[in-house]
C-alpha cells in the first residue's frame, strides 16, 4: 500500500470526462452496429440475411457490455470524485467547529 | 427451397445495402483500435502518481487495464468476423448475379426455373416427323433451359458460401462469449479475456523491424504491454517502433537501476544528468519522454512533448563533442526553442522535440574527417525515424505527424549515411546547418520532400564540403533559409537570430516554398 495519498481532483475530474466520452463513442457504435444487423437482413432475405443479422446483433452486445463497463467505471470515478471533495469539506467544517481560529486566519467555505 | 435461400430469392438480393451494412460495421472495427489506444493514453495518465497515488487510485488504474485488455480481445473477434463477413459479401454478390442470369437465360427461352434452379415447362424433344426448322428451335430452347439450369446450380452453391460465410462470422464472437442472445456480460467477457496475469509475458518478436515491432506491440493487451515492460525494460526501451510512453516507462525504470547501482564514472554521470534533466521536465509539469537510455554505449534521446501524439516532431542531431553527460542539457535547449518556435509558426500546434543522443559523436574536428561515426549513426538515425513513423501508424490513435530532421554540422554527415542506409527516409523534410558536407547527394537524392539548408560566411565549417555537397553549393538544390554573415556555427537555434523562426516554421510545415 501506498504510504501517500493524493489525487489531484481537477486534473481526475478532465479524464473522468474523457472516458464518459470514450463510453458514449462506444455506445453509439453499438447502435450502428445494431441498426446494420437489420440492414443486413434487408438486404439479403432468406437464412443468409437472418445469421448475418445475429452476427451484427452479437457485435452490437459486445460493444454494449463494453460500453455500459466504461460508463461504470465512469460512475464510480465520478462518486470517488464527489466523495474526496465532500470529506475535504466536512474535515474543513470539523477543523473550523474544534476551536476559533487566530484573527486573520478564517478561510471561505463554499 | 434451399439452405441458403431459393433461387428466386438470391437473385433479388440488394448487393448495394449489403455492402453499405457490412462496410459500417467495418467501420465500427477499425474504430475499436484507436479507441482503445486512447482508452489506454487515459488509464495512463489516471496511473501517475501525479494524478492519483493510494490504493483506490491503483485499483482505477487496473480497472482501466482490464476494460483495454477486454476491449482488444473483442476487437480481435470483430475483426475476424468481419474477414468472414466480406467473404459473404463476395460470395453473396456472386449468387446474385449468378440467379438474376439463369432466370433471364432460362426467361428468354421461354422457361421457368424453378426455387432448386430446375427448369419447369421444359418443352418434349421433337419427335421424328417435326419439321427442321422447329425441330432446332426446340433443342435450341431446351439447350438454353439447361444452360440457365446449370448457371442456377451455381447460383445455389454460392449462395450456400454466403450462408457458410455468415455461420463463421459468428465463431469468433461465440468463442469469446458473446451468444447473441440476451444483453452480454462484461465479467463474462472479462474472465475469458483478461485472466489473472501469469508473470511470463509473451516473448519479444526478433528481427521484425520497425513495422513489424509497432504491429506486434498493437496487438498485445494494455495488460501484456505493462507486464513486458517491466518484465524486460531494456529490451522494451530499445525496441524501434514500440510508443514513445513504452519507451520512457522501459528506459525510466532503467534509469532508476543505473542511478542505484552504477559506480562512480561517466555512465553514473550521464545517469544523473538525464535523470536530474527528466526531473526539471516534470516538476515544471511539462511532458519528456526518455526515448533512448543506454548507458553502456553512451547513447539517449529525450523528447521534449509526446511523440505519440504530437502532429509536428522535430528530430535534433547534434554534431562533433556532443556527448549525453555534458552536452544534453545544451541540445535539450535547443529542443525547447526549436518547439516554441514551431508553436509560434502555428499556435496550438501539438509539437515534440526530440533531443537525439543516439550515436556516439566524434570528440573532437581531429577525429571528424574518420566516417566511423557517421556510419554507425546513420543506421541508427534512420531505424530510430522507422521506428516513430510506424509506432504511430501501428496505433492509428491520432493522423501520423509531420517528421523534420534538424542535422546540425556533423549531424547532417549522419543524416546523409541514413538517407544510404535501405529504405527511405521517413522524414518530410530535413534542414542542414552548418553542414561540412554529406554522401547520402544531393537535395533531391535525400529521400525527404523538403530539404532547407542554412550556412553562413561566418560559419567556415559550412562551406568545408568535407564530406561531400552541402548547402552552401549553391547547385545543391535546396530551400536556403535565412542567416547572417556573422552568424557562427553554433548559433543556427539562438533566439537572436533569423534562422530559428524558420526552422520553427518548417517544423510546423508553414513555411512557404514547403
Amino acid at each position: 500500500m501506498s504510504d501517500l495519498i493524493s489525487v489531484q481532483l481537477d486534473v481526475l475530474g478532465g479524464l473522468l470526462a474523457d472516458l464518459r466520452a470514450l463510453g458514449g463513442e462506444l455506445a453509439e457504435e453499438g447502435q450502428l452496429a445494431s441498426a446494420s444487423a437489420w440492414s443486413l437482413q434487408r438486404a439479403v432475405a432468406g437464412p443468409v440475411g437472418e445469421e448475418a443479422q445475429r452476427v451484427g446483433s452479437q457485435w452490437a452486445g459486445a460493444l454494449a457490455a463494453l460500453s455500459a463497463r466504461t460508463g461504470t467505471v465512469a460512475a464510480t470515478l465520478d462518486a470517488a470524485l464527489a466523495a474526496y471533495q465532500a470529506a475535504d469539506l466536512e474535515l474543513a467544517r470539523q477543523l473550523q467547529a474544534s476551536g476559533p481560529l487566530r484573527h486573520g486566519m478564517l478561510v471561505a467555505m463554499p | 427451397m434451399t439452405g441458403s435461400g431459393a433461387l428466386h430469392q438470391l437473385a433479388g438480393w440488394e448487393l448495394p445495402e449489403l455492402r453499405a451494412g457490412i462496410g459500417r460495421l467495418g467501420g465500427v472495427a477499425e474504430r475499436i483500435a484507436p479507441w482503445r489506444a486512447r482508452l489506454d493514453d487515459l488509464g495512463r495518465q489516471l496511473g501517475t502518481a501525479e494524478c492519483w497515488s493510494g490504493p483506490a487510485g491503483s485499483v482505477a488504474a487496473a480497472a482501466l487495464v482490464e476494460l483495454s485488455t477486454v476491449a482488444s480481445g473483442v476487437s480481435g473477434a470483430l475483426a475476424e468476423s468481419m474477414a468472414e463477413l466480406e467473404s459473404l459479401a463476395a460470395s453473396a454478390a456472386n449468387a446474385q448475379e449468378l440467379a438474376a442470369g439463369a432466370l433471364a437465360t432460362a426467361g428468354a427461352a421461354g422457361i421457368a426455373l424453378d426455387d432448386a434452379g430446375q427448369p419447369v415447362g421444359m418443352p418434349p424433344l421433337p419427335g421424328p416427323g417435326a419439321a427442321a426448322v422447329e425441330a432446332a428451335e426446340v433443342l435450341a430452347d431446351r439447350n438454353q433451359a439447361l444452360a440457365a439450369a446449370a448457371q442456377a446450380q451455381e447460383a445455389l452453391a454460392a449462395g450456400t458460401r454466403a450462408q457458410a460465410a455468415a455461420v463463421a462470422a459468428h465463431v469468433p464472437l461465440t468463442a469469446i462469449g458473446v451468444l447473441g442472445t440476451g444483453a452480454v456480460d462484461f465479467a463474462d467477457l472479462a474472465v475469458r479475456l483478461a485472466p489473472p496475469t501469469t508473470g511470463t509475458p509473451p516473448a519479444l518478436p526478433r528481427g521484425l523491424g520497425p513495422r513489424g515491432a509497432a504491429g506486434w506491440w498493437a496487438e498485445l493487451t494494455a495488460a501484456d504491454q505493462l507486464a513486458e515492460i517491466a518484465a524486460r525494460p531494456r529490451e522494451v526501451g530499445a525496441l524501434d517502433g514500440l510508443p514513445g510512453w513504452a519507451h520512457d516507462r522501459a528506459n525510466r525504470l532503467l534509469l532508476d537501476d543505473a542511478l542505484r547501482d552504477l559506480p562512480e564514472g561517466e555512465q553514473r554521470r550521464m545517469a544523473e544528468e538525464v535523470a536530474r534533466r527528466l526531473a526539471a521536465e516534470d516538476d515544471a509539469g511539462r511532458t519528456a519522454q526518455l526515448l533512448q537510455f543506454d548507458p553502456a554505449e553512451n547513447l539517449v534521446a529525450v523528447s521534449l512533448g509526446d511523440v505519440d501524439t504530437a502532429a509536428a516532431v522535430g528530430v535534433l542531431v547534434p554534431g562533433v563533442g556532443n556527448t549525453p553527460a555534458g552536452d544534453l542539457g545544451n541540445l535539450l535547449g535547443s529542443a525547447r526553442n526549436v518547439g516554441s518556435a514551431a508553436q509560434a509558426a502555428a499556435p496550438g500546434l501539438a509539437v515534440a522535440t526530440v533531443a537525439w543522443l543516439g550515436y556516439r559523436t566524434p570528440t573532437g574536428w581531429v577525429s571528424a574527417p574518420l566516417p566511423g561515426a557517421a556510419l554507425r549513426g546513420g543506421p541508427a538515425l534512420d531505424r530510430e525515424l522507422d521506428g516513430l513513423a510506424a509506432s504511430r501508424t501501428a496505433s492509428a490513435q491520432v493522423p501520423a505527424p509531420r517528421t523534420t530532421v534538424l542535422a546540425h554540422s556533423y549531424g547532417s554527415t549522419v543524416l546523409g549515411e541514413a538517407v544510404l542506409a535501405p529504405g527511405r527516409l521517413s522524414a518530410d523534410a530535413v534542414v542542414l546547418m552548418g553542414s561540412p558536407g554529406l554522401r547520402g547527394g544531393e537535395a533531391e537524392d535525400l529521400e525527404a520532400g523538403e530539404v532547407y539548408g542554412a550556412w553562413s560566411f561566418g560559419d567556415p565549417i559550412s562551406m568545408a564540403q568535407w564530406f561531400g555537397d552541402n548547402p552552401s553549393d549553391l547547385s545543391f538544390g535546396d530551400i536556403d533559409l535565412p542567416t547572417e554573415a556573422t552568424q557562427g556555427h553554433s548559433e543556427y537555434y539562438d533566439p537572436d537570430r533569423p534562422t530559428l523562426a524558420a526552422i520553427g516554421e518548417v517544423v510546423a510545415g508553414t513555411r512557404d516554398g514547403g
